[in-house]
């Protein structure tokens, strides 16, 4: 295990480390106002290569998104490492953390609620220009807004209507606009199709992309549309209830799941061909995901495994290479 | 500029409004060169054998007279400067503290914002005319203390509603998006939360314009107000109009109108203004377009004709 984590840390290509990353949040519940801890992020470990995509996928409250909020230092870790570039996020100050934005960008979901009402298009675009006084001078700004535009697929006349003129899928550009305006390397985009209609999603990934390509940018991309998820990137990571439960590639994902989560994810999600779609044997999983103020004991997912048996539900299985850089965290697959 | 074209095209009421509301400032501020009486040595000249004419009887005095032979029309331009200098600058003043108390709570919030909220509480524990009171029994009389005096109880209580509206500003997803851009707290603020709460604070400091001028009113009664003897709108309602309601109606009802043409038209301009500065209504909504007004009409009253045209057929 311990092995497995240096050689993690040792290439030189990656843009982004994270260590045993754990969020818990308090809440105070009872008569006798015991604190206890919500554990949204338990124990995540992940890397993440420089112009590569990883994929961040789950079902709702697996903890994804809060994990998105942690890479970008929106939220301070209970603990574990966050090394990017060379610096540990952890340790960085208010100030530090606001000049930090320039590099490390997100993207939410939302692209009716993310542009003010009362800003243009422009003001919009170049809001993070002003904060950072990256450019001065109005045409400079002006120049830089319409670039902006017409890299993301609109027009630069568009800079002086409002948001509220623009459909979903143009106010995710014009996000998505503002944030690369601030020539960001890595981008955390928290299920940023998610709000959209299917053939605008296709548009938005295909931008995402092309962006990639051109500016050398480094994405999370965090959804739970599997197919979505597949398409964008290189590698993903599984998670449930705060944990990575299988992390690789996406072919090798999508081809080989190892963990029974995963397989019982892929074979939820629909395929576009009935008589295959038919034929193939799903696997249903029963119940709700357990609450993470108390997870189950040992394996996480051991309340709603088929293959659980008694050491899934007394020993937590370690998150391990099985070759390939495949990792996966369960006692079914790594052997008894 | 563009803002001032724009009332007067599209809302043509809000711009006149906003005339009016000038020329109030105007007379208020050339009292001396309009009056037909001018002071004399900071008083009105009186006449008491002249007292109690009826308005539009006498050309000398066209407004009419009060008890003591005043001339209604002098008093009332020089009660203006009082009253109208008074609403706007105490409106003016309780619109910042409030803006400004209620926006810091708000977007600072933790321990900052409880403490301030318990201030606020404490103010608005006491009675509001005895607070009132008790302020301009420290300060004194005069027209600055009276200022102060209303502003200062009125702009803590009125934080409380921008603090609501800012907090709810504060939480969606632009402000969040400000930060994520690396924004700090005064940028959220004044980029983000104020020009988003403007139309509350627009509308309620138009509407609060006309209860200065009843709130001057009732402390002159109590005989907090301005120094004794100047002239002011509430000080003749409650003063001299109210003692002499049924034989002097008018020395209620002119400084009455004026009162209500002053709310009025600081409420009507506000509420264009508000429209105008909204993106998404483009003063389109709501704007006070005759020629509208006379077309919706017409199409309304077309189908009875065409109802009547068939039953002759």
């Amino acid at each position: 295990m311990s092995e497995n984590k240096d050689v993690f840390l040792s290439n030189l290509d990656n843009i982004m480390t994270v260590r045993d990353l754990k969020m818990h949040f308090p809440i105070t519940r009872g008569l006798l106002k015991r604190t206890v801890g919500v554990k949204a992020v338990d124990g995540v470990s992940f890397n993440i290569k420089r112009g590569q995509t990883l994929g961040i996928v789950g079902e709702s409250g697996s903890g994804k998104t809060t994990v998105g909020n942690c890479l970008i230092r929106r939220l301070t870790p209970t603990s574990g490492d966050i090394v990017f570039e060379g610096t540990d996020l952890r340790d960085i100050d208010k100030k530090t953390m606001r000049r930090m934005r320039r590099t490390v960008q997100m993207i939410t979901q939302d692209p009716f609620a993310s542009l003010d009402p009362r800003f243009t298009v422009g003001d919009c675009i170049a809001e993070g220009l002003r904060i950072h006084h990256m450019i001065s001078g109005k045409e400079a700004i002006e120049e830089r807004v319409g670039h902006m535009l017409e890299m993301v697929g609109l027009r630069r006349d568009a800079a002086s209507r409002y948001p509220h003129e623009f459909s979903g899928g143009q106010r995710q550009r014009i996000s998505i606009a503002r944030s690369i305006a601030l020539q960001p390397s890595f981008i955390v985009c928290d299920e940023i199709v998610s709000a959209l209609d299917v053939s605008i999603q296709a548009q938005i990934i295909a931008l995402m992309m092309k962006l990639q390509e051109e500016l050398g940018l480094t994405y999370v991309f965090i959804g739970h549309d599997l197919s979505v998820v597949r398409f964008i990137s290189q590698n993903v990571a599984v998670m449930y209830l705060g944990k990575i439960m299988e992390l690789t590639n996406s072919d090798e994902l999508y081809d080989h799941p190892l963990h029974p989560y995963t397989q019982a994810l892929i074979s939820a999600a629909p395929i576009p061909d009935p008589i295959v779609d038919r034929a193939r044997e799903r696997i249903l999983l029963k119940g709700e995901i357990p609450s993470p103020i108390d997870p189950p004991k040992g394996c996480n997912f051991c309340t709603r495994c088929p293959y659980a048996d008694d050491r899934c539900r007394e020993e937590e299985p370690a998150f391990v290479d099985v070759g390939g850089d495949h990792f996966v965290a369960c006692h079914r697959v790594t052997g008894k | 500029m563009q803002l001032l074209k724009d009332l007067f095209r599209k809302k043509t009421i809000g711009g006149i409004c906003l005339v009016i509301l000038i020329l109030f400032l105007l007379v208020a501020i050339f009292a001396d060169v309009i009056a037909p009486t001018p002071m004399v040595d900071g008083n009105l000249p009186m006449d008491v054998r002249a007292g109690l004419q009826k308005p539009f009887e006498n050309p000398a005095h066209l407004l009419g007279t009060d008890r003591l032979g005043m001339d209604l029309l002098s008093y009332m331009i020089y009660g203006a400067r009082t009253s109208v200098i008074l609403c706007v600058c105490c409106t003016l003043l309780s619109t910042v503290l409030s803006l400004v108390i209620g926006v810091l709570s708000a977007v600072i919030g933790g321990w900052f914002d409880l403490i301030v909220q318990r201030i606020v509480d404490a103010f608005g524990c006491i009675p509001q005319m005895l607070l009132l009171l008790i302020m301009m029994a420290m300060m004194g009389n005069g027209i600055p203390q009276m200022i102060i005096a209303l502003a200062v109880p009125s702009g803590i209580a009125g934080s409380r509603m921008v603090r609501s509206s800012a907090i709810s500003v504060k939480d969606s997803g632009y402000c969040d998006n400000s930060d994520l851009l690396g924004g700090n707290v005064l940028w959220k603020a004044f980029k983000h939360v104020v020009p988003n709460i403007m139309p509350l604070i627009i509308i309620s400091a138009a509407g609060s314009l006309g209860g200065v001028v009843m709130m001057e009113a009732s402390m002159n009664f109590l005989g907090y107000g301005v120094a004794p003897g100047t002239p002011s709108w509430g000080a003749l309602i409650t003063g001299q109009g109210r003692e002499l309601l049924f034989t002097a109606p008018w020395l209620c009802i002119v400084p009455g109108i004026a009162i209500a043409l002053l709310t009025f038209c600081s409420s009507m301009f506000g509420d264009a203004i508000r429209d105008l500065l909204d993106p998404r209504l483009k003063g389109g909504v709501g704007s006070y377009n005759t020629k509208k007004l006379n077309k919706v009409l017409a199409r309304l009253s077309r189908p009875s004709e065409a109802a009547a045209a068939e039953d002759v057929a």
